[in-house]
């Protein structure tokens, strides 16, 4: 039954959304004067970085900018396939400041 | 200060209608960026809907070299004089304006055809209007497609703006555009027609409904046209829907019509459930005498 119900609902979900999903976008970015290859670059970038501290699978990576009541929102969702861990716990490095002390 | 990729509101008195504190009607142009989403026949109907309502107004085809709102009003084969011949000094207003043959205070000034978009500059359009304003309650401005020198021309003058659009993807996205322009050039943000919805593609969810239309580009809207064959016929006879009393689309604009002067009328339910009351409520709401096909 409620699978019948799912599949109504679901069959409800048509090309309407994609529509209205790929418009939402394209607006913001005509309004801004943003191209969709510059989003794709700063996507890149900000993976890019991310990577220095965890390891993002980039076939997930979405990005999308859209309009809130009050603000302009850039979402973005990425999928994490480990962390860094050594990042967080890098080698004892020695103190430039404290080995002078030290000396002295 | 207005969020980055939000509209600002736009200052209710347009800055463009020189000399406007003597006139008296009102300039409204029809835009809407894509072509074919049917600006022509909007001004066409809304004109001839505002003629009904006992209304003087006067239509005026901005698109110069492709014209077609004579052919979409019946009146092609009365054109002497045209747009260019006035603004060139070649004629009066008068005799470029041609009567309607459907509905009496309705007159149509004709685009040029053999000329092009920079036969007339915006000041020229400003100087015009405030004449036509004058003379008649409403002045009608069909505006060409695309966003360029014909568009500058067509809303120079312009104290409101209606823009069409369908409910397409593109038409959609050239709308948000003109609507854009518009507020640059200070004029108040434009009502919005939504023109050939099919309700039963909106019922199942393959087409984008008003409310999604409204959200996106953030205005008002002014009516909701369903998509009917007997807009093909009217246009075919050259004789607008308006005057058609069973034509879903005729009805539609002669309540845009009525909005646009100021009579709040109820839009058409053309995007209910498909349940029994709806469909109930539908077929009461037939306009006019005519049987369903």
């Amino acid at each position: 039954m409620i699978d019948v119900l799912k599949w109504a609902l679901h069959k409800q979900e048509r090309s309407k959304e994609s529509a209205t999903k790929r418009l939402q976008l394209i607006l913001v970015l005509d309004r801004i004067g943003l191209a969709q290859n510059q989003l794709e670059a700063m996507k890149r970038d900000i993976v890019e970085v991310v990577s220095r501290y965890l390891v993002v699978d980039e076939e997930s990576v979405e990005m999308d900018m859209r309009r809130s009541d009050k603000a302009l929102m850039l979402v973005s969702n990425m999928a994490i396939k480990e962390v860094i861990r050594a990042f967080g716990r890098p080698e004892p490095v020695r103190s430039p400041v404290l080995d002078s002390h030290n000396l002295n | 200060m207005a969020t980055i990729g939000e509209r600002t509101t736009a200052p209710q008195v347009s800055e463009n209608g020189g000399g406007k504190s003597q006139t008296t009607g009102t300039t409204i142009v029809i835009t809407s960026g894509k072509g074919g989403v049917g600006k022509t026949t909007a001004t066409a109907n809304i004109g001839a809907g505002l003629a009904l309502r006992g209304r003087k107004v006067v239509v005026v085809d901005t698109d110069i070299g492709l014209r077609n709102l004579d052919v979409v009003l019946g009146l092609e084969n009365r054109i002497v004089y045209d747009l260019v011949d006035v603004v060139e000094g070649r004629c009066q207003i008068k005799q470029a304006m041609i009567r309607d043959k459907n509905v009496s205070d309705l007159y149509l000034i004709p685009a040029a055809q053999t000329r092009d978009k920079s036969a007339v500059n915006p000041e020229q359009m400003k100087e015009l209007c405030h004449q036509l304003r004058q003379e008649f309650e409403y002045v009608l401005i069909d505006c060409p497609a695309g966003i360029e020198h014909g568009f500058q021309n067509a809303i120079a003058a312009a104290d409101r703006a209606i823009v069409v659009t369908t409910p397409e993807v593109s038409a959609i996205r050239d709308a948000d555009r003109v609507i854009g322009l518009l507020e640059a050039a200070q004029i108040p943000i434009p009502d919005l027609v939504i023109n050939r919805l099919r309700p039963n593609m909106v019922r199942d969810g393959d087409m984008m409904d008003s409310n999604d239309i409204l959200e996106l580009l953030s205005v008002k809207m002014l009516g909701l046209v369903p998509d009917d064959d007997k807009l093909i016929v009217a246009t075919n006879k050259g004789v607008p829907a308006v005057h058609d009393k069973g034509s879903w689309s005729g009805e539609a604009f002669r309540r845009i019509a009525a909005r646009i002067d100021g009579d709040d009328q109820p839009f058409l339910q053309l995007e209910n459930g498909n349940n029994l009351m709806s469909r109930f409520k539908r077929f009461i709401g037939r306009p006019g005498e005519e049987s369903r096909r």
